[in-house]
């Protein structure tokens, strides 16, 4: 089954349409990847699926659940409704489902790396600090971070800033992670430690949706994959049939990207 | 009068201002968070309220504001006074205008945090009363540190402006004193304990700003 599946997914920002009606799916144990130029609209789809973001029309289902539904209606009708077409009570359970891993980490810089994971577990799932420590300090060897975990995230570089914000989203247990351009902020000698953890995590079936530049990655760990231009979905498919498919948009589109 | 004396005269004096200084920031310090979510509320009432309330607080001389908190109650109401309703006036009027001050310096300090920050915190389930407590505010206070002394500073300083609705603080008292004994001594030696005064709030601040300095 399905853990995510959105459905005529629409967006507008001041008056420009940035998602076109877009159809996405995601099953356990499946890896999605979301490639395009800049101002395609993937993030802004991503921020969709993990309600940081409204979307003006279509439907989002969690674990077979309509978490929101909302009908397509001119601008002038729609009044203030950011709570319109949410079931508040499926959006909830949802929030437990999923996981989101930021370009720019968004770490807590005021508490030591073992807070940062740690803290969520107490706090929010309401967990013993002794479970909590356990599990924090077990994902950090697992991160190769041991010797880290009293230090503040100022104090690591970008790669292991990452590693740390995938633990902490790793500790809640999500079914399904979603990234959004994990390695765009770091150092090229750094993204190949977040990228070899990523692939880890598909051995273990963990779903994902990655939105990312990393061709060659994309091309090796997805199950499928998105090629999105101008709000629209204008290419999808295994990964074989979508890199060599003859599209021109996306032909010029990796062609630029295999020059820079 | 011997120094000694006047001394002792303006230590009296000196305990009424400090206890403005701590009873205004004891009340000021909450009052002015309240008013900054007002003054970044999304209800426009609430929020133009809090705007104009500022505007004044910081728009009028503070003097004027302890006169219309003093002798208001009489000349608008006819009310008629209690004794100890002066220095109850004092820490009214401070506190309000203190308050608007502190309203102003929380804002800058929570709209310049990032926003990653709340939305990281929303993603991994903290609720929004969660989220500051645990995650904005302790960023934003250590942030805004710097002008919170700056005004801390300043209040120390602006202690002496109960002179003018004649409650016996340090100033009052070193100018009783300098009248009636036609000297410049009690002003001067006042001078120098609001140095002093100023001088251990400032040291008691840096120790503080470096106590937070324990991340970047």
């Amino acid at each position: 089954m399905a853990i995510l599946e959105m459905k005529g997914i629409k967006k507008r920002f001041s008056g420009e349409e940035i998602l076109k009606g877009i159809d996405l799916s995601c099953k356990e144990g499946e890896v999605l990847s979301i490639i395009g130029p800049s101002g395609s609209g993937k993030s802004t789809l991503l921020r969709i699926a993990t309600f940081l973001e409204n979307a003006d029309s279509g439907t989002i289902i969690y674990d077979g659940k309509t978490v929101f539904q909302r009908e397509a209606q001119p601008e002038s009708l729609r009044k203030g409704g950011d709570s319109i077409g949410w079931d508040t009570a499926n959006r909830q359970q949802a929030k437990a489902l999923f996981g989101l891993v930021f370009q720019n980490f968004n770490l807590f810089p005021h508490w030591t790396v073992l807070e940062n994971i740690i803290d969520p577990l107490i706090h929010v799932q309401k967990k013993e600090k002794s479970f909590a420590v356990e599990k924090g300090r077990a994902l950090l060897e697992r991160m190769g971070l041991s010797d880290k975990e009293g230090q503040y995230p100022c104090s690591l570089s970008g790669g292991q800033k990452q590693r740390v914000a995938i633990a902490r989203a790793l500790a809640l247990e999500p079914k399904i992670l979603f990234f959004d351009e994990p390695t765009s902020a770091l150092d090229p000698e750094l993204t190949g430690e977040v990228l070899r953890l990523i692939r880890s995590l598909k051995d273990e079936r963990m779903a994902m949706v990655i939105v990312t530049h990393e061709m060659n990655f994309a091309r090796e760990i997805s199950d499928e994959v998105l090629f999105m231009a101008e709000g629209e979905v204008l290419c999808r498919g295994s990964s074989e049939a979508v890199f060599t498919a003859e599209n021109e948009r996306l032909q010029s589109f990796l062609g630029k990207i295999q020059m820079s | 009068m011997e120094w000694y004396v006047i001394l002792s005269k303006l230590l009296g004096g000196l305990g009424v201002s400090l206890s403005i200084f701590l009873i205004t920031l004891l009340f000021s310090l909450p009052l002015g968070l309240l008013l900054s979510f007002g003054r970044m509320s999304r209800n426009l009432i609430l929020q133009n309220a809090t705007k104009v309330y500022i505007s004044i607080m910081r728009g009028t001389p503070l003097m004027l504001q302890l006169f219309v908190v003093y002798y208001g109650p009489y000349y608008i109401f006819k009310i008629q006074l209690h004794p100890g309703y002066r220095m109850m006036a004092v820490y009214i009027g401070f506190v309000l205008n203190y308050a608007g001050y502190f309203a102003e310096i929380y804002r800058s300090g929570i709209q310049a945090m990032d926003k990653g920050q709340l939305e990281a915190a929303e993603i991994l389930g903290y609720s929004k009363t969660q989220a500051f407590l645990r995650i904005i505010f302790p960023q934003v206070w250590k942030n805004i540190l710097p002008s919170i002394t700056n005004e801390v500073i300043t209040l120390v300083k602006d202690t002496s402006l109960a002179f003018s609705i004649s409650v016996m603080e340090m100033f009052t008292t070193a100018k009783a004193i300098s009248s009636s004994q036609s000297s410049m001594l009690p002003l001067i030696m006042a001078g120098i304990l609001y140095y002093i005064f100023n001088f251990i709030v400032a040291f008691l601040m840096e120790r503080f700003e470096k106590k937070l300095d324990y991340y970047s």
